[in-house]
């Protein structure tokens, strides 16, 4: 034992001689494995372990989806009416909930906070297993139609908005004119089923007859909202595809007989499919995951093979020390134990690192990736992330101790002592170090050349225009706190707000619109050729807006004029279309000028002009029509430039207009417009910072290779010399051989890029393109990397005078 | 015959290692002349192997100015000096330098391949041949050096040190690490190649074998005395 503490002791002293290599080793290793123990818990998490809700195999979604002569229009869209009658007359479920999602002001909060709320029957909490910090959650005489105003709030916001107060159970939470008993807070470790939307965590939850839902939107039999979801555990006994039969056949009934009013509805029928929980609440997650684990695995990888080379070459330094002992007698085992419990010491120091770092990504993964990656909230330092780290920094140390025993000749040791020792003895055979290189160039290619691949696929939906003019213009939307007004006050405190407004110096235009048009898929409605049932129908995108919507956005009309502001005022029949609907409409003579129906209404609508295109980010040319008439309280400010007005601002002018008229939306179109692309934006850094990672550690590593094999070469470069090969003679001939091992690592990243790229398109038929100048930009940068590498160890050999090198 | 073809004046040659200051040459004058052969040899330390690197362009000399065949080579870029020892200077070391990873033909051929003028494949061939037949080293051809004996070494690095047609060759202890046998007989190959007309300037600490050059040499503090001369100097 004392001898085990003596080793540790001097293999402690030994490293503490090299600074350099300890720093180099535990920086890459903690870095990388920090990096890979982050994936591997997020995938682990994504792809096996199992949603944490009792029964969580048995959990569904009944998703709705719309169907127009078989092709689907819509999916995840409920209608009010059916939804509700398929949770009263549940045949399939054991237990069913129904939920609607919403966002609310809380106008007994300081700030009157606008927050996540889920309108929800009780369901839903046994069905997720929800445990409670405090109080109760819902009970079964809270469910539907008892109008019971209880609510049950989250831990965070117990804490955050409540100051955890201890007698938060006292408490109400108003919401416009009702006020919520709060009757229980859900436990810290509760999380979530996220079935709305990614990254969208509710924050109160109150029960379903509450929700916002007017009257006329409740008894409707065909419209659709995608707020509204239906969830359960299927029976025992009941399979997919009867339970979906029973719960689509009742729906369709309903919806064919309620479309039957109208002409649009012609021909459109719905569907009911479960979905699993996990299906919803995971998306497409893995393809993201899969991919930065590839990533962050082949970057491991390239780690290793620099960490090994390092070892190898601390151990060829060594050789006159070790040849020594062997002489005297010593073992493989013996010789190689100062270099293992180093390799212990450091691949543990780096290890602990790792899960620091681990630790921390997993804090910035929450922050910025929320919404793009599913159940985030689930990664944390636990158990089997220790396990995992364990066996694979042990792993990790075996396979380093493998290939340092077994690429050191304990043989050849002997011979050193009495050989001259030139050129011969301990040393990283010619072989190996082909191998390091071949290794290191062949992974860094196909990271980098997939990075860049990405990289520029993001890079173009960053830069392509928008269309429309984003800068100076804000959108707001007001909340009237429950007030109702009739059509006639809405219309005159519209005109007296866009006074209000155009008075501030700030201000130089105002548009009365409900959205900005980077908003889609929110209204979606129906556009007929005529009221037949043959006749040719499109579904665009709906915005209201007014005559100066076009103006302030700055968006160009290809045919036919703007609205005026008397068929604002009188909302005439008049509709504005983008060329994508045009174009649907491609009869003879073009649609300009020609009427249309719209959702199926007895009286036509004249187009009287049509609109470029918008670039929404990855979101393929929607069809829209703009439909001029005076909305709500929606509107889009234009600033003049270097101006701006708070909200604070807002709200002091609308107060003095009526005093329960508040700001409820705020956002400037810049901004919101940017968010749309930070998930390319977020791409496109870390395909960078990764691409930089790894040029940083391919270099390094290939350097350190080619650094010790140049200088392995002195001599015999010496000799070339002193027989006359001039510098740049050498050069050229260390550079070619050294580009050889770069080259073959080259065409076996090219050739893994070939097969992955055949398995990706067509056994996966995944919609890709293999990105040339990604590859020209890889092979530059191989390159020039792989030059520098082996210029800079060249470089001080062709200085020497022959001499120097002959000693 | 008596053309000069090396002429060093006030050569001196100071190394700095920690501070530390060696005077390896301190002012040496030496002149060479066409078909000499020459022996320079004094105690361990005196600066033979100095002399000899700064004679064969390995080194540069601290001060002083050096010609060979009337060319100023005192201060020569790297790249300059590497094309005067492809075309004019032979070397043969004590350690032999054989390059492991070269056959021995390749090994030759080195001295062509780093010239200036541009053999063919062919004129290589025959030139490799030549020496390697001179050296009684023919049947070796395609070996590689490891494989051979020190005195068979020794050889190849004699017909390699042959085989540009040097204008001087330069020869530093080439028996040192061979025995007396293959050390006679290593001497009786410079003999001949002298009797044929190569310059040839022999670093030796081995009386018998200095005794064997025309005009013999003694450095002692870095400076150089002629001891013996069999050339009648002009
Ligand atoms: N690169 C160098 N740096 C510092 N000092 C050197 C260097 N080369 C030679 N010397 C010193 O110069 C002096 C002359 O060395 P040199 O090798 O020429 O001696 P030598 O006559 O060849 O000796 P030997 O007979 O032992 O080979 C010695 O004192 C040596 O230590
Ligand atoms: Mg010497």
């Amino acid at each position: 034992m004392s001898h085990l503490v003596k080793d540790f002791r001097a293999a402690l002293y030994s490293l503490s001689k090299r600074p350099g290599f300890v720093a180099v080793v535990i920086l890459t290793l903690s870095l990388t494995l920090g990096a890979f123990i982050t994936m591997s818990a997020l995938n682990y998490t994504l792809l096996l372990k199992p949603l944490p809700y009792p029964e969580q195999e048995k959990l569904f979604i009944a998703q709705g989806e719309r169907f127009y002569e078989g092709k689907q229009l819509a999916s995840g869209i409920h209608s009010y009416a059916g939804t509700v009658e398929l949770y009263k007359k549940n045949q399939v479920f054991s237990e069913t909930a129904m939920l609607h999602y919403e966002e609310q002001l809380i106008s007994n909060l300081p700030g009157q906070p606008k927050l996540y709320t889920t309108f929800t029957t009780p369901e839903i909490f046994s069905l997720s297993g929800a445990k409670m910090a405090q109080g109760r959650y819902f009970d079964s005489t809270e469910g539907l139609d008892t109008y019971k105003p209880v609510a049950v709030i989250t831990y965070d916001i117990w804490q955050q908005k409540y100051a955890g107060a201890a007698d938060i159970l006292d408490k109400k939470v108003q919401i416009s004119k009702v006020s919520y008993t709060i009757v229980g807070v859900l436990a810290e470790n509760f999380i979530e089923p996220l079935l709305f939307m990614p990254g969208r965590e509710t924050q109160i939850w109150l029960p379903f007859d509450y929700n916002y839902v007017d009257e006329e939107g409740r008894e409707n039999g065909t419209n659709g909202s995608s707020n509204l979801k239906l969830a359960g555990k299927l029976k025992v006994g009941m399979r997919e595809n009867e339970a979906n039969q029973y719960l689509t056949n009742p729906m369709n009934d309903r919806f064919v007989e309620a479309a039957r009013a109208f002409p649009g509805g012609k021909g459109v029928t719905v569907a009911i499919t479960l979905r699993t929980f996990e299906d919803i609440i995971i998306g497409d997650s893995p393809t993201t995951s899969l991919m930065l684990f590839g990533g962050v695995f082949a970057l491991l990888l390239i780690a290793c093979a620099n960490i090994s080379n390092l070892f190898l070459s601390r151990a060829a330094e060594k050789q006159r020390q070790y040849a020594i002992q062997a002489t005297l007698g010593a073992q493989k085992f013996h010789i190689f134990r100062s270099i293992f419990i180093e390799l212990f010491i450091l691949i543990f120091v780096s290890s602990v690192l790792a899960l620091v770092f681990a630790h921390l990504s997993f804090a910035l993964l929450q922050q910025y990736a929320e919404g793009h990656l599913a159940r985030l909230n689930e990664l944390s330092l636990n158990a089997p992330i220790l396990f995992f780290t364990a066996l694979v920094s042990l792993l990790l140390t075996s396979v380093f101790a493998a290939i340092i025993s077994h690429l050191i000749d304990y043989k050849s040791l002997i011979s050193i002592l009495r050989s001259s020792g030139k050129g011969s003895g301990l040393q990283i055979s010619r072989s190996t170090r082909q191998i390091l290189i071949i290794s290191q160039v062949a992974l860094a290619g196909i990271l980098l050349s997939v990075n860049f691949t990405l990289l520029k696929g993001s890079m173009e939906v960053i830069n392509h225009p928008a269309g429309f003019n984003t800068e100076n213009i804000i959108r707001i939307g007001l909340d009237a706190s429950g007030q109702n007004f009739n059509r006639e006050e809405r219309i005159a405190y519209i005109e007296t707000i866009k006074d209000k407004l155009l008075q501030m110096p700030e201000v130089n235009m105002v548009s009365n619109t409900i959205y900005p048009p980077l908003v889609v898929n929110s209204w979606t409605s129906s556009l007929a050729e005529d009221l037949s049932a043959s006749g040719k129908q499109v579904l665009p995108n709906v915005n209201l807006v007014d005559e100066h919507y076009l103006t302030l956005f700055d968006i160009p009309l290809i045919a036919g004029r703007n609205f005026k502001p008397e068929e604002i005022r009188d909302s005439q029949k008049v509709i504005i279309i983008n060329e994508t609907v045009a174009k649907q409409f491609a009869t003879s003579g073009g649609i300009l000028g020609r009427n249309l129906y719209w959702e199926g209404g007895e009286d036509p609508y004249k187009v009287i002009g049509i609109i470029k295109d918008v670039n929404i980010p990855r979101v393929d040319m929607v069809p829209q029509m703009l439909a001029g008439r005076t909305t709500g309280f929606n509107f889009m400010i234009g600033l003049n430039d270097n101006h701006n007005v708070s909200k604070i601002q807002l709200n002091s002018i609308f107060r003095q207009i009526n005093r329960n008229l508040r700001v409820s939306i705020y956002a400037t179109v810049d901004e919101s417009y940017k968010k749309l692309l930070l998930r390319d934006i977020s791409i496109a850094v870390i395909t960078i910072a990764l691409s930089l990672l790894t040029l940083l550690l391919a270099g390094l590593g290939i350097y350190g290779v080619l650094s010790y094999s140049i200088n392995l070469r002195t001599y015999e470069l010496g000799v070339r010399m002193a027989l006359g090969g001039s510098p740049n003679l050498i050069s050229k001939l260390v550079l070619t051989d050294s580009a050889k091992p770069v080259a073959y690592g080259w065409a076996i990243s090219i050739m893994i890029l070939i097969a992955l790229y055949m398995y990706l398109t067509q056994k996966m038929n995944y919609d890709i393109s293999i990105e040339v100048s990604a590859l020209v930009v890889t092979f530059i940068l191989i390159s020039l990397t792989s030059f520098i590498a082996c210029f800079i160890p060249l470089r001080k050999i062709v200085r020497l005078q022959p001499i120097n090198a002959l000693k | 015959m008596n053309n000069i073809k090396i002429k060093m004046k006030n050569i001196t040659k100071v190394f700095e290692i920690d501070n530390m200051e060696t005077h390896a040459l301190r002012g040496l004058d030496l002149t060479i002349y066409d078909g000499d052969y020459i022996s320079i040899s004094g105690p361990s330390g005196c600066g033979k192997s100095t002399l000899l690197s700064i004679l064969g362009l390995l080194d540069m000399p601290s001060s002083g100015t050096y010609h060979i065949e009337g060319d100023d080579v005192s201060q020569l870029s790297l790249a300059q000096s590497a094309r005067i020892r492809a075309n004019k200077i032979g070397f043969i070391f004590q350690q032999f330098n054989l390059i492991d990873e070269l056959t021995v033909f390749e090994n030759i051929a080195l001295p062509l391949r780093y010239s200036e003028k541009q053999y063919s494949e062919s004129e290589i061939k025959q030139k490799v041949k030549k020496c390697l037949d001179s050296v009684e080293m023919s049947h070796r051809t395609n070996h590689y050096p490891h494989l051979l004996s020190g005195g068979q070494q020794q050889r190849i690095a004699i017909a390699r040190s042959l085989v540009a047609d040097p204008a001087i060759l330069l020869v530093d202890e080439p028996t040192g690490n061979l025995d007396s046998k293959n050390g006679d007989a290593i001497m009786d190959m410079l003999e001949n190649l002298n009797n044929q007309g190569t310059t040839i300037c022999l670093v030796t600490h081995d009386p018998r074998y200095a005794d064997r050059a025309k005009s013999q040499y003694h450095l002692l503090d870095g400076r150089i005395e002629m001891v013996k001369s069999m050339l009648e100097a002009v």
